[in-house]
């Protein structure tokens, strides 16, 4: 009896505690909701008045909620500069990258922010459910006293899909903004050294048929130029066999998503594009071209193997900072090794075109909690558009002007210092440590097409990166993301998507199947009635 | 004489079997440990053309390096030691002061104080409600997060408790009659009697505080306070850059897989050896807590 009563009570508080943390959280939302409108019109008035020079006479505190920075980032040049120019100082509220999901919701849900928030990995619905209860507050709508950043919302389409109600709430950092980003950078680089030992004259950037690609295959295979036995590679794939559905987007653009057909949204998978890949995959790995036992490969495994000179071709992301580094490490790695013995193919499938699907164009992003001071807002702000100035993006390249390096009259860059004295631990490594600091804003790619930049190559920028865009660019089957159906959320959709993510663990299963299409017609058939629920509200959607 | 047959100078077969099986399971333990030894003084040149080996051709202390390069690592030690430390005097303190209290029958309002603490075993109020108490508690961000909120655990506590309350009830008769005091009876007298069980309770709690990451990135933002744990978690993370999540124009990549295998060696190295000095009383203290005569 006591026992029971003791039950009793113990379930009884455990109710009364849910009710109450239940009711507390609505009170709460609702609270914050109201006072993220008002301020967002706050700030918006308040930079409307802003007329000529801007007043930083208030020198403003604040923190920043980031998984980038550490103490000594205040004594970093530019981030000092920053502060003096700006009147401020900033601390690092840090989070670790692999807690960033649990701590990110553990804050929002507790309106524990700080003022600014540095948003990695930001997931699309949560943004939406987050801006509309609240969390954040909006960016005014004119930004022109911001002209760098009002560029990029311009430029770039992002910016007008990331908008809730109308609203901006957060700044989507660009991940690469140069001059060649319209394409997504997943490229082929290939062993030229090899390519030469086996008596083959080819160009850094070499134009290949998908035909003589397999034919260049087979002869790697067959003359094993680096003479590496069993440890061969021909052809590698960034995550080995976890890349390969990415890589059949080449025969299927559509085949982990929606492909509009005849006016409607069909599920993409089934077309039968998607078996000429698997097929061809096979084949591959069936004779050998490809690393075996691959599917558990992770972290960029594969192309590591390529890095260390074990692959003749990877297929891999290969934007022009990764590319500048994988000719770095495979120079470390391999001996001999020269800049020029790394090359690109452009590979030209059966109809004579490059497949080519559009860049992301973002990752992250930077946003305000709803308590943040209008003055911290604008402040922020304009230290984004600062650092997007040329002269910035020239001290984040290079280090401090006069001291770390000099320009002469023809606008030759020398610089005082060597790479080891700027890399992590070295004497002047705030040149590589301060580049977190622009990364608050945008990602990548504002330095690596300076003119003359010495910390680049001409060989690897222009002579491969840019060459392979420009011929990309002359006969393109082209993809765009299609932002509107990524981002749209329906009970039918939302639940697809797990379906959408499997794709690839099932096309690996097809690929090593003795019946190819028995096993991906089975993952087909036993999926098409849910594809087409998630279809039928697409459709509804976007479509009537 | 059938038992006899089945001896073999003075082995049974069963403990051919056990030894075998025994075996076994050591090395299933040691050799994957034994690769992360080799690993972690492997170049990633040599890890990839051959990644199984039984010492690497030219070892290096790069992946060491790569690790202690970073000036906050030494800082981040201290403060493990310091949550380690701390956490388990102030843990062993609440433990041993409420199972001591809880072991006597004569207790005023015993049941309801142990129902109160088996309470918490069961039902939890969630991360946000707790972390709210925290918030609320201003003991966000300081070196008192890691340290107080986590300090008693039940489990551990009624181990105690078990222990205590074997204790014969003669003694603290014999010692309240020769005039000694409740806290004498409890610190000369019943405490080092059950010292196998403060042993325990010592290495577990320390495996716990030392290994504890996080609380730490709930509750510390300022990263001049985190512990090792968190720390070698950033720098695995800025090492793996390449890690599907994340764009590779974050950050470059080091050879994840020997700085992966290195952390893992400085982070287990402290407890390793700390264990071999309490082991005697460990698996004393897990056996005698557990049953109640």
């Amino acid at each position: 009896m006591k026992k029971q009563l003791f039950s009793a009570l113990l379930a009884a508080i455990l109710a009364a505690s849910c009710l109450a943390g239940c009711s507390g959280e609505g009170q709460e939302s609702s609270t914050a909701s109201s006072s993220a409108q008002s301020s967002g019109a706050a700030g918006e008035s308040q930079a409307a008045e802003t007329g000529g020079e801007p007043d930083y006479s208030e020198h403003l505190s604040f923190e920043v909620f980031s998984i980038d920075g550490s103490e000594d980032m205040m004594d970093y040049p530019l981030v000092a500069e920053a502060c003096e120019k700006f009147n401020m100082e900033f601390t690092i509220q840090l989070v670790a990258w692999d807690n960033w999901g649990d701590v990110t919701r553990t804050l929002a849900a507790t309106d524990s922010f700080p003022e600014v928030v540095a948003w990695y990995d930001l997931n699309y619905p949560e943004y939406v459910e987050w801006a509309q209860e609240g969390v954040f507050k909006a960016l005014p709508d004119d930004l022109s006293a911001y002209p760098n950043l009002q560029a990029l919302t311009e430029k770039y389409t992002i910016f007008e899909k990331l908008k809730v109600d109308g609203k901006l709430y957060a700044f989507p950092k660009i991940k690469n903004n140069n001059p060649y980003n319209e394409y997504d950078s997943y490229m082929f680089a290939y062993r030229r050294d090899w390519a030469e030992a086996m008596g083959l004259d080819y160009a850094p950037v070499q134009d290949l048929t998908w035909d003589e690609f397999r034919e260049f295959l087979q002869k790697v295979k067959d003359e094993d130029p680096g003479q590496l036995g069993d440890r061969l590679v021909p052809f590698d794939l960034e995550n080995g066999a976890n890349s390969w559905c990415g890589m059949a987007r080449k025969w299927n653009p559509y085949i982990s998503g929606y492909e509009l057909v005849d006016g409607k949204y069909v599920w993409g998978a089934p077309d039968e594009t998607s078996m000429d890949a698997i097929l061809e995959f096979k084949d591959m790995y069936d004779t050998g071209m490809l690393a075996a036992d691959s599917y558990t490969d992770a972290n960029n495994a594969g192309k590591e193997r390529f890095m260390a000179g074990r692959s003749a071709v990877i297929y891999s992301n290969l934007g022009p900072s990764i590319l500048l580094d994988t000719a770095k490490q495979m120079q470390a790695n391999i001996p001999g090794f020269e800049e020029e013995d790394l090359g690109l193919f452009t590979i030209k499938m059966d109809d004579g075109k490059y497949y080519v699907s559009q860049m992301d164009e973002w990752w992250g992003a930077f946003a305000f909690d709803d308590s943040c001071r209008d003055e911290v807002m604008e402040r922020w702000l304009a230290v984004g558009d600062w650092l997007l100035e040329d002269e910035q993006i020239e001290k984040y390249a290079y280090g401090v002007p006069e001291q770390d390096w000099t320009k002469a009259a023809d606008g030759t860059v020398t610089l005082n210092y060597t790479a080891e004295e700027s890399a992590s631990g070295g004497e002047k490594d705030y040149i590589t440590n301060q580049r977190s600091f622009q990364k608050f804003f945008i990602l990548e790619g504002l330095d690596v097409f300076l003119e003359g930049n010495p910390n680049t190559s001409s060989y690897i920028i222009n002579d491969l990166f840019k060459t392979n865009m420009e011929t990309w660019a002359t006969n393109p089957n082209y993809t765009p993301s299609n932002y509107d159906i990524n981002y749209f959320s329906a009970t039918e959709k939302d639940s697809f998507a797990s379906v959408i993510s499997n794709t690839s663990d099932n096309f690996i299963q097809a690929v090593l199947s003795d019946d190819p299409e028995g096993t991906w017609n089975q993952f087909i058939e036993e999926n098409i009635d849910q594809a087409n629920r998630a279809c039928e509200e697409i459709n509804a959607e976007f479509c009537e | 004489m059938a038992e006899r047959k089945r001896k073999l100078h003075g082995i049974e077969p069963f403990d051919i079997v056990n030894v075998c099986i025994l075996t076994l399971l050591m090395l299933v333990v040691l050799i994957p440990f034994y690769f992360t030894v080799v690993q972690s003084f492997m170049t990633q040149q040599e890890y990839i053309m051959n990644s199984t080996t039984l010492w690497p051709k030219d070892p290096t202390l790069g992946n060491y390096r790569d690790i202690f390069v970073a000036s906050t690592m030494l800082r981040s030690f201290g403060n493990s030691v310091f949550y380690t430390v701390t956490g388990v005097a102030f843990s062993m303190f609440l433990t041993t002061t409420l199972a001591y209290g809880l072991s006597k029958k004569d207790y005023p309002g015993r049941a309801l104080f142990q129902n109160m603490v088996v309470f918490t075993m069961y039902f939890g109020g969630g991360l946000i409600p707790f972390f709210l108490l925290i918030k609320q508690l201003g003991m966000i961000g300081t070196r008192w997060s890691i340290v107080i909120p986590t300090a008693l655990s039940v489990f551990n506590m009624i181990i105690l408790r078990n222990f205590f309350e074997q204790l014969p009830p003669d003694l603290d008769e014999a010692a309240t009659l020769d005039g000694a005091s409740p806290l004498r009876i409890f610190w000369q007298i019943d405490l080092p009697l059950v010292k196998p069980a403060i042993a325990t309770l010592v290495l577990f709690y320390a495996v716990g505080r030392w290994n504890e990451w996080f609380y730490a990135s709930l509750f510390l933002g300022d990263a001049r306070l985190w512990p090792v744990q968190l720390e070698l978690r950033q720098i695995l993370w800025s090492s793996t850059s390449f890690a599907s999540e994340v764009p590779a124009e974050v950050g470059r990549p080091s050879f994840s897989e020997g700085i992966k295998a290195a952390a893992v060696m400085v982070t287990m190295l402290p407890i390793m050896m700390v264990y071999p000095f309490l082991q005697k009383y460990f698996v004393k203290g897990v056996m005698i807590g557990a049953i109640k005569s």
